[in-house]
């Protein structure tokens, strides 16, 4: 009898997700096709785009600055709970947009995205076969396009063109574009020029002890290579590694001219370079040019990788070699936080943010 | 009397499986969801938005399976290692099995592969563990079932550093929060594809076990005793093994790391219907099957943002785990 | 009838008896004599089937058992070893039903009749009200009356035992030996170890003594086997005495101090 019963439920539950795995198939495209475009993403799949966009979902935080930058009010939430720092400056009217999770595409509740229906899904992550699977495992879930951006910084540009092609909002897109390709040619243009004998050697200190680092290469530390800066971390391990340990005995070895830190804040060492007995013979710090990150709202110099490192590179240019990327970082703050963040910041907000990050 | 406690079973599950269908963060009543899921048997005039047939169908119905899928089988998997291995603190994990698919799910991940193939390594690599176990016990001559026990942990250790070191070589920006996270293990990514994926597997799994399941009791018996009875312990042995391991490969390969269903639900299987497999059996698979489910519909429902699976098992089972063993302490 | 042939017996590449031969028949009790760690239990395992031997031959009712498959030897060789317990918590019933596991095809489980079998069983040894008890918290003696039992029901006319009454008080070995007499009666075979002379006089129509990797067989151990033999065997100083009871002579085995 009890055998019976089992069959018969066992049959019962294969027969039915078989039903209705079929079933599936021919629903979901009943869409009508003059409300909607069809778009190469940057991964090269064919996207349909509905022709007005009112909210999108950005399934990671580095798509979400992207979208902040371009037009904050389609956002339908962010990718974890705001901190902070990243409130300061965020408009209050965005602070309650939910956290929908997201950071690295996993977490995400789909029925929770599903509930605030956007229109469409945005990924922007490093294009490969595993993000590639993902995106469309997505779209499937979700039965909303998913469109794909590289989050490569030179080709930050051309995600702003894309982004204003689905916002359609071209205007804006092109002119971020512009700001982003300009600052990575000056950069670039001017990074050239600077011989390796004259290069400064920096150090990235990570971590609550400062000893771990982003090797040269490693895109955490990509803005140190492409500024012109000599990473003085010459790590065995190639690639896209991150936070490497390495040895106090390591560091003085490398002696840099130049360290950068993270903040307190952020779990890092800069308070107590200056008081650790091991690191006061370090060229960097006998002459106290050792400096912060700027952590607010975003990071300036690498996670998230997004929009944010274009002021990075703009304020490392300008630290390390400060005679070749003549800027005028206030204004240049005060422009890209006014441009990009929506934020009109005061002199006293500037030097706040500038505080332990520059030449005084 | 036992078999009472079987339709029990049953019946809760069914329960369960049709309010779980109610569950989540997108709102359905139940009303329409009751229309929803007769429309597909019965000619019902579509009158909601598609967006809820995606609800139900592609996001729901996939994890509810998976879930009972999932859920039968790897408490299965541990309560039959547990009678042949004599112990009842195995886990379907004691042959590297688990420690085989995280590495070969790992790997493929730092490979940059797509979904499918991570499934795919994770299921091969998930066997090769116990593979390995297995034929490096062959050689040891002394108790073939310590052996295996012993070898088991040495290759699982070995996979996990292995799976150890590849985190340390990937990218911290996306290749290391998706190993990460996929060692927590979630159902949330699962697709029918999927389900079809492991179907078979964990048929070819479950249904001999099923079948041989009252001469898992005189397996549970000293070997020599069990031989003498005229049960081919060597034969039978290795059938529970290659069963267990199709399943919880399977089943790891598609919902990564989920830790303790399979230490938990055979304990307390036993505790409700006693030792006897031919009860035991269909009692734990029921009873993970359910287990799962409930804990993945407070998993997708709870908060806004989906908590891995396998963080909810280990919190919810190791405390209960002690409970359980204190009161059968006592009792 | 079971049949030793020049048996080499040992195990991890080691002979530890050479050259056994003996025969068992029906209503046989052969009782196993000699000291810890002679090889009695080596040479019981092998004649169960446990330990492949290294040469000679086992023959059940002229059938060479070397091939046998386990369902097959099962029906008809029982064995019951020293240890024995479950890591779980069996009832008696469930125990003594699993006997009946090489007369079960591969999916069934026990039906009606093998549980009247099992009754039956239970019935016979008197261990009615234990039935629905948990093994594994039975004393000694009580298991071991579940294991007889269980080895009823495998119905195997030769059961191969392994110290039976070790570990059991004065009464329980009584009524043990007393079940085992009954089996005799029902012209079953019994090969046991033992390490009470008295057994195999009381018992035993045949003696095995085994001592240095030898074996001796000596028919009909009440009127064979002499203070000399036992002497021998045990290296101690021993006295065989005759007890004169109401109808019958029984010998008993007395160290000298």
């Amino acid at each position: 009898m009890i055998k019976k019963v089992f069959s018969i439920l066992i049959v019962l539950l294969i027969l039915f997700s078989f039903a209705v795995g079929c079933a599936q198939k021919d629903t979901g495209k009943n869409v009508n096709m003059s409300n909607q475009i069809s778009l190469t993403d940057m991964a090269g799949r064919t996207v349909t785009i509905p022709n007005e966009v009112k909210k999108v979902f950005s399934a990671g935080p580095e798509g979400t600055i992207l979208l902040y930058t371009m037009d904050p009010d389609k956002m339908i939430g962010w990718n974890y709970e705001l901190r902070e720092g990243e409130k300061r400056f965020i408009s209050k009217k965005y602070h309650n947009l939910p956290n929908l999770g997201g950071v690295n595409m996993e977490s995400i509740n789909v029925e929770e995205v599903l509930r605030l229906a956007p229109d469409i899904v945005i990924m922007m992550t490093s294009i490969d076969d595993t993000s590639i699977s993902k995106a469309e495992q997505m779209e499937k879930k979700l039965g909303k396009s998913v469109f794909m951006l590289d989050v490569d910084i030179n080709k930050l540009d051309s995600a702003y063109r894309f982004l204003g092609k689905i916002l359609n909002n071209e205007k804006k897109a092109e002119y971020l574009a512009n700001y982003c390709r300009e600052t990575m040619n000056y950069t670039k243009v001017n990074a050239a020029g600077i011989k390796d004998d004259k290069k400064v050697k920096v150090y990235y200190a990570e971590g609550p002890i400062g000893l771990q680092t982003e090797p040269s290469g490693a895109w955490h530390a990509e803005l140190i290579d492409m500024v012109g800066g000599n990473n003085v971390a010459k790590v065995t391990l190639k690639g896209g590694k991150g936070k490497s340990e390495v040895s106090i005995e390591q560091l003085l070895t490398w002696n840099p001219d130049l360290i950068i830190s993270w903040d307190d804040e952020r779990g890092g060492f800069y308070s107590q370079i200056f008081k650790e007995q091991a690191w006061k013979d370090i060229k960097a710090v006998r002459n106290r040019e050792v400096y912060e990150i700027p952590n607010k709202p975003f990071n300036w110099f690498d996670r998230p990788p997004s929009v944010n490192r274009i002021l990075g590179l703009k304020w490392m240019g300008n630290l390390i070699y400060p005679e070749i990327f003549k800027y005028n970082m206030d204004e240049e703050i005060k422009k890209f936080y006014s441009d990009f963040y929506h934020y009109e910041l005061s002199n006293d907000e500037v030097e706040e943010l500038l505080k332990n990050s520059t030449r005084h | 009397m036992k078999n009472c406690v079987l339709y029990i079973l049953i019946i809760l599950l069914l329960v369960i499986f049709l309010i779980s269908f109610g569950i989540g963060r997108y709102p359905i009543s139940i009303a329409l969801l009751v229309k929803v899921l007769f429309s597909k048997i019965l000619p019902i005039q579509v009158t909601w938005p598609e967006v809820v047939n995606t609800v139900i169908f592609q996001i729901r119905l996939p994890r509810i399976i998976a879930a009972i899928l999932i859920g039968a089988s790897l408490s299965t998997a541990g309560v039959v290692y547990q009678g042949m291995f004599k112990n009842t603190l195995v886990s379907p994990d004691i042959l590297g099995v688990s420690a085989g698919s995280a590495f070969g799910a790992s790997l493929a991940i730092f490979l940059s592969f797509n979904m499918v193939k991570i499934q795919i390594f994770a299921f091969i690599f998930g066997l090769v563990g116990v593979a390995l176990t297995y034929f490096v016990s062959l050689k040891v001559k002394e108790n073939i079932t310590i052996g295996l026990v012993i070898i088991g942990v040495l290759v699982g250790s070995t996979f996990s550093s292995l799976t150890s070191l590849i985190k340390y070589l990937a990218d911290t920006n996306d290749k290391l929060p998706t190993i990460t996270f996929w060692l927590m293990g979630s159902l949330s990514s699962i697709t029918l594809q999927d389900i079809k994926f492991i179907l078979m597997p964990i048929g070819l799994g479950m249904i001999p076990l099923y079948i041989l399941r009252w001469r898992l009791n005189v397996l549970s018996l000293n070997e020599e005793e069990a031989k003498t009875m005229g049960l081919d312990t060597f034969v039978l042995g290795n059938i529970v093994i290659i069963c267990s391991t199709l399943m919880t490969a399977a089943s790891v390969s598609i919902s990564g790391v989920i830790g303790w269903i399979g230490l938990v639900i055979p304990h307390l299987s036993r505790m409700i219907v006693g030792p006897n497999y031919k009860v035991l059996l269909p009692t734990t698979a029921l009873l993970g099957s359910a287990y799962l489910l409930i804990i993945d519909s407070f998993v997708r429902s709870l908060v806004e943002v989906e908590i891995p699976l396998g963080i909810l098992t280990s919190l919810i089972g190791s405390p209960f785990f002690i409970f359980l063993l204190l009161k059968s302490r006592r009792g | 009838m079971l049949e030793v042939k020049g048996l080499d017996c040992g195990y991890n590449g080691k002979v530890i008896l050479e050259n056994v031969s003996f025969t068992a028949k029906e209503g046989d009790m052969v009782c196993l004599l000699g000291s810890n760690g002679v090889g009695k239990s080596t040479l019981i395992k092998t004649i169960v089937g446990l330990l492949i031997p290294y040469k000679g031959d086992i023959f059940i009712n002229n059938e060479d058992t070397r091939n046998l498959i386990w369902k097959d030897r099962a029906k008809i060789i029982s064995y019951i070893p020293q240890v024995f317990s479950s890591m779980f918590q069996y009832k008696v019933l469930d125990i003594v039903l699993m006997g009946r596991t090489s007369y079960l095809g591969l999916g069934s489980s026990p039906s009606k009749e093998d549980r009247d079998i099992a009754m039956e069983a239970i019935e016979k040894l008197k261990i009615t009200h234990l039935k629905d008890k948990i093994y594994s918290r039975l004393s000694g003696g009580e298991r071991q009356l579940v294991k007889i039992a269980q080895i009823l029901v495998q119905q195997a006319r030769i059961i191969v035992m392994d110290e039976p009454t070790n570990n059991l008080d004065f009464a329980n070995q009584t009524i043990m030996l007393n079940h085992l007499k009954k089996c005799i009666d029902m012209s079953m075979t019994i090969i046991m170890a033992t390490h009470f002379p008295d057994q195999a006089f009381l018992y035993g129509t045949k003696a095995l003594l085994i001592k240095d990797g030898n074996v001796t067989e000596i028919e009909n151990p009440n009127e064979n086997l002499t203070e000399t033999y036992l002497r021998d065997l045990y290296d101690i100083d021993l006295k065989v005495i005759s007890l004169g009871l109401s109808d019958i002579s029984r010998k008993v085995c007395l160290p000298v101090f």
